[in-house]
């Protein structure tokens, strides 16, 4: 067997840069030398292990501070400009006095804690929001704020800050992110997305609020946090470790058949549950993308086909309407989407095209 | 890979900057690229506050230059190579006037790889060594595996990137995933 050529087609595999041809080629060699899938199984061991290991650094407002003098040097209005921006201003402004109740129960951990003026503080400051973007199918992104607190970033995940984060501890997520937060109880790190926010001291744990999914989850692994719901801001929820917060968006459902006319509002579903690791390879699956394992747990194709959507970065439509209701349960790390699908072929026969960008299922 | 999407978005801030001279989509276009570029120039010239200027330095170019940027159909390859350039620069600036800078060597440990209690010890020492390795690869081979593994540049864009051909860059993909497979089972 050609080895130098077995390696190159390997490599291009694994990183997603094969073409159809060399694919095919690399199969040609596996299905003829016995030893080639025994290095392949190495190489993609190898792969998924050289994971980046230094965090990307986020430029921090002495960074930003610096272009900005170095730019105004030669062109003098790019200052003046700047700070006439509009200022954005998404949350009310007003600070309400704090108030600190802790209730403790004997014996089960049930805390009240009212502090609104962290939640009703500006979630962008009067400067600009700044955001950093993971795209759809690409590496996660591991990124050191200027506390140094770390944000991991899962596939299509967007993250904005404000220029004055040192002071004001709050930022936006779109899409899932792992936290590992710097403790400093004087200044709360705060995460607001679409439907709640999340407020923390330090500690580590998953947020999950994709705009295109029906819900929103943060998981705790160690420390605490607090979530609070966006449109029910009388309510504080504190989270033991290893518990999960979800909640379902509200959604107004109108009934067709009986009562065009009417409409009724589906209140958010709210639950809290404990996590726990699966039985066989003890993972938590919620935090399992941090490792770059991928699971199916009973979705159907269609939900499937998103969650691949996003992992790979390729559009998928499905052409067989019958698939669409399969379920499939299957982990994944680090195969390529062709071994996706071959694998996810097995249980219910299915053809697939790829052309570029956009995979078809028929 | 990249999603069209992300594209389009960057598309629409290189417009923004080159038509309407619009700061706040140039700031965001510095606040998206700076973490992978500054990984990047680190990766050239070992010192983090070097690279740090670098970065800086290249983006104050494209300010200068923005009305030109419009036409540029891959910003994120063309600050890559930017950067590569700029910093060449100074090292063989500093080569010629023998300035020395002390080399930043210190790279720490990410604390997901400390903290986080789903990696065990055999796996975390797993990753550290394969970090090593990595990082012990021949020079070029070295640059390009990240370029392509961390930054998830295509094979293509890393070519334009390292001015190489395809053909070079793969081979060298080739290598390092023999070398990295290789040392890998000898671990074990």
């Amino acid at each position: 067997m050609d080895y130098n050529r077995f390696w190159v087609l390997a490599a291009k595999r694994l990183s997603g840069d094969a073409t159809k041809e060399e694919l095919y080629e690399l199969d040609i060699l596996i299905s003829t030398y016995p030893e080639a899938e025994q290095l392949l199984n190495e190489a993609k061991e190898a792969w998924s292990t050289a994971t980046r290991i230094t965090e990307l650094q986020v430029p921090c407002e002495e960074t930003v501070s610096d272009l900005r003098n170095k730019i105004a040097g030669i062109d003098d209005t790019y200052i003046e400009t700047f700070g006439d921006a509009p200022v954005k201003r998404t949350f009310f402004r007003k600070h309400a006095l704090v108030l600190f109740i802790l209730i403790a129960i004997a014996g089960i951990a049930a805390y009240f804690i009212i502090d609104r003026s962290f939640y009703s503080r500006p979630a962008v400051a009067a400067v600009s929001e700044n955001t950093v973007f993971v795209e759809k199918g690409s590496k996660k992104a591991t990124l050191t704020l200027p506390d140094g607190s770390t944000v991991k970033l899962n596939a299509d995940s967007r993250i904005f800050y404000g220029n004055d984060f040192s002071q004001n501890r709050t930022v936006r997520l779109e899409g899932e992110a792992y936290f590992d937060v710097v403790t400093d109880p004087r200044r709360p790190f705060v995460i607001h997305t679409v439907d709640m926010q999340v407020k923390v001291t330090g500690t580590a744990f998953n947020v999950r609020s994709y705009p295109g999914e029906s819900f929103s989850e943060a998981t705790l692994i160690h420390g605490s946090i607090e979530v609070m719901l966006n449109d029910q801001k009388d309510q504080l929820f504190k989270l033991q470790p290893n518990h999960k917060f979800s909640v379902t968006r509200s959604k107004v459902v109108a009934h067709k058949e009986t009562e065009p006319e009417a409409k009724s509002v589906v209140l958010p579903e709210i639950a809290i549950k404990p996590i726990v690791p699966h039985e066989t390879d003890n993972i938590i699956r919620e935090i399992a993308w941090t490792q770059n394992k991928l699971y199916l747990e009973g979705q159907t194709f269609t939900e499937a086909a998103v969650l691949l959507e996003r992992w790979f970065g390729k559009k998928i439509m499905i052409e067989n309407d019958k698939l669409k209701n399969v379920r499939y349960t299957a982990n994944f790390e680090d195969e390529t989407l062709e071994q996706v699908l071959e694998a996810l072929q097995v249980s219910a026969p299915f053809r697939y095209r790829i052309d570029n960008n956009n995979v078809f299922i028929y | 890979m990249e999603s069209i999407l992300v594209r389009k978005e960057v598309m629409n801030l290189q417009t923004k900057v080159a038509e309407e001279n619009c700061t706040k989509s140039f700031e965001q276009l510095y606040h998206s690229f700076y973490p992978f570029l500054h990984s990047f120039a680190f990766r050239i010239i070992k010192s983090n506050s070097m690279a740090q200027e670098i970065v800086s330095d290249v983006f104050v170019q494209l300010w200068k230059t923005r009305s030109s940027i419009k036409e540029v159909v891959n910003l994120k390859v063309f600050l890559y190579v930017a950067v590569k350039n700029t910093a060449l620069n100074y090292i063989t600036r500093a080569k010629n006037e023998n300035i020395c800078w002390v080399s930043e060597f210190s790279e720490p440990l990410p604390s997901f790889l400390i903290h986080n209690p789903y990696l065990d010890l055999e796996a975390k020492e797993l990753r550290i060594r394969i970090h090593n390795i990595v990082n012990e690869l021949p020079p070029r081979c070295k640059v390009i595996f990240k370029l392509i593994k961390e930054d998830g540049l295509k094979y293509t864009e890393a070519a334009r990137v390292m001015n190489l051909s395809v053909k070079t860059i793969e081979n060298q993909m080739g290598i390092a995933l023999k070398k990295i497979a290789r040392e890998l089972q000898e671990y074990r």
